[in-house]
């Protein structure tokens, strides 16, 4: 099972990357920031984030197990990736 | 036309009258009935009346995804006005451009958007009344802006009833909308009551809409597909669903609890669900009918839509802002595979009730098979764009030999089978299009040569599918310059909508040219490949 922190910190190190690249700093986010509605990435950047966040973890996630809606924040994105069905 | 006699709220009136007590509206935390709906819709009407008795054509409508956004809509219409929806999250510079352009004299705004309205008045001299129904306190607004006239909550003016327009023309703006300009600023298209009375008269008897119906409300104000959302539901006694913003990209719960009946998005959403692995056959039992426009639609997404909702009729629809929503269709059937052209389901065939030719270079007909421009005639087809004749000149023509019929140049490449299906090839020119938006990379290139100091800066969508980018990347002609490029990103994120702003902003010594001399895009392209 794919540790919390390590997902985590993996998540912020790619949100860190996609502000770069936009001339931006990634602001302070907390488990409850929405990812897309707080624009720090757009549907296509979601996207490649749980692409980026499979191949650094080897896994594969399937939102459709997840039993919540908010896993578009980070915290939720977080769970998913950790225990599909736990949250 | 007696349809057409108030013109677009025609449907919703005649729905107040015959179902008061139904949902029209749930958006948020709140559920209106026909009859509360009307109520703030007409409180609007009447206070824009009072204050400012039809001086300008439309009146705006600045909001998103709120009670005071769909009711300003209705109220602006309810006044006799056409409606200009205006996007909170656009930069306000675009937002206060299109104010302008527009001719608008009055604002409808909305609470979500109060807090961008200082910027966009900044600079405006026309007068403008600004109703905020949300605002409790708007002394801060009139000490700041004492040209303009502020109408705060307790200030709206009660109706006590529906407020109707008197008998509206045909040829009188309903709506204005605004799509991407090679001149580096939007162009705005105004679409009359007649022109969106024909669309609206076309679907009514195409789809069985009735009253028990939940539809979808997917499509952000500013595209004119979301019109359809609105006044079809609203026309039929139904209830329109307003998705929340953080639901729009993954609405597949948002269907499932609210049980939709109607569904209509963009073919991204089936391509972003069924990326996160999150739809799944059956999933959504209570659809009856899905649409999807605004991009190409892959045959796989259509096949993995209809497993999802097997008792829905899937059909794609296509048609340009300035020839009112959508004016082809194609039905998805167990058979469509093959009808195929390049994996993506056809655009089908143009309503019965409107006109369309597949042309060359010299506006002549080519033969059924062969690729051309798709051009359209009709009753859907808009006037021309405001207060720029050359452009529309050099879009709305008369074909040779065709007689007096106005023919709207697309700029889109199609190929249309003997049967009249037709298929969608590509933009023609360089425009192409993001997330459903049409963007002309040259209003790209504008911002960026500003920014940047430069003659010569490139905009590129890649990567392209069928004339649909994921997002757009620049090149500018000079050395590396950090300072620069953030400079760049910062004016592109002050002037153009998220879907317009570069993904990457790159320096190129010396620009890649092709056999004619132009620069060679597809090089530019072809280099981002190892980004």
């Amino acid at each position: 099972m794919t540790d919390q922190v390590h997902v985590r910190a993996f998540i912020i190190e790619q949100l860190e990357e996609y502000a770069k690249a936009r001339a931006m700093t990634l602001p302070d986010i907390a488990d409850d920031t929405d990812l897309l509605e707080s624009g720090l990435v757009d549907s296509m950047g979601f996207v490649e984030l749980i692409s980026a966040i499979e191949r650094r973890f080897n896994c594969e996630v399937d939102f459709g197990q997840f039993c919540s809606d908010n896993f578009t924040t980070l915290g939720g994105l977080v769970a998913s990736v950790v225990s599909p069905c736990a949250a | 036309m007696p349809s057409t006699d108030r013109g677009l709220v025609t449907g919703f009136v005649k729905s107040v009258e015959a179902h008061d007590r139904r949902p029209a509206l749930e958006v948020g935390e709140s559920i209106l009935t026909y009859a509360e709906l009307a109520a703030r819709a007409s409180d609007l009407a009447a206070t824009i009346r009072t204050f400012k008795p039809g001086t300008q054509p439309v009146g705006a409508v600045y909001g998103y995804r709120s009670v005071a956004a769909y009711a300003g809509v209705l109220g602006t219409l309810l006044s006799g006005k056409g409606y200009v929806p205006l996007h909170p999250h656009f930069p306000p510079a675009r937002t206060r451009y299109m104010l302008m352009l527009s001719g608008a004299d009055t604002v409808i705004v909305g609470a979500e958007a109060a807090a961008k309205l200082d910027q966009v008045l900044e600079g405006i001299d026309r007068q403008l009344l600004l109703i905020c129904p949300d605002t409790t306190d708007v002394s801060p607004f009139r000490e700041r802006w004492n040209k303009h006239r502020f109408v705060g909550a307790g200030e709206l003016v009660r109706s006590g009833k529906l407020v109707v327009p008197d008998r509206v023309n045909t040829d009188a703006c309903a709506y204005m909308l605004f799509t991407s300009g090679s001149t580096g600023q939007p162009k705005g298209v105004p679409v009359s009551h007649g022109n969106v009375g024909s669309y609206l008269e076309y679907i009514s008897k195409r789809y069985d809409i009735t009253p028990e119906d939940r539809a979808s409300q997917a499509f952000q104000m500013t595209f004119d597909v979301s019109v359809h959302d609105l006044f079809t539901t609203w026309s039929h006694g139904a209830c329109l669903c307003s998705i929340p913003h953080r639901q729009l990209m993954a609405p597949a719960r948002f269907i499932q609890d609210n049980r939709l009946t109607l569904w209509y998005s963009v073919p991204s959403v089936i391509m972003f669900l069924s990326r996160m692995r999150m739809l799944k056959p059956g999933m959504f039992p209570t659809l009856r009918m899905s649409f999807f426009a605004g991009e190409v639609l892959p045959a796989g997404l259509a096949s993995q839509w209809q497993a999802a909702a097997p008792n829905s009729i899937v059909e794609n629809l296509y048609g340009p802002t300035e020839a009112t929503i959508t004016i082809t269709h194609y039905r998805w059937t167990p058979d469509s595979m093959a009808r195929c052209l390049n994996g993506n389901v056809p655009i089908g065939t143009v309503f019965s009730t409107q006109k369309a030719a597949v042309v060359d270079e010299n506006l002549r007909p080519v033969p059924d098979g062969r690729p051309g421009e798709l051009c359209l005639s009709g009753s859907q087809v808009a006037r021309g764009y405001l207060n720029a004749p050359e452009k529309t000149a050099s879009q709305f023509v008369h074909l040779p030999g065709g007689g007096d019929a106005i023919w709207y140049r697309t700029g889109d490449r199609v190929i249309r089978d003997p049967d009249g299906c037709i298929h969608y090839l590509g933009r023609i020119d360089l425009q192409v299009q993001i997330r459903g938006y049409r963007v002309e990379l040259q209003e790209v290139e504008h911002v960026v040569r500003r920014a940047a100091g430069t003659e010569l800066a490139v905009a590129v969508p890649y990567p392209v599918r069928d004339g649909c980018a994921e997002g757009i990347h620049v090149f500018i002609c000079g050395r590396a310059d950090d300072v620069v490029r953030k400079r760049v990103l910062t004016e592109c994120g002050r002037r153009l909508p998220d879907y317009m702003i570069p993904r990457s902003v790159q320096f190129r010594d010396m620009m890649p040219l092709n056999s004619n001399g132009k620069i060679d895009r597809d090089v530019l392209a072809s280099s981002l490949e190892n980004v």
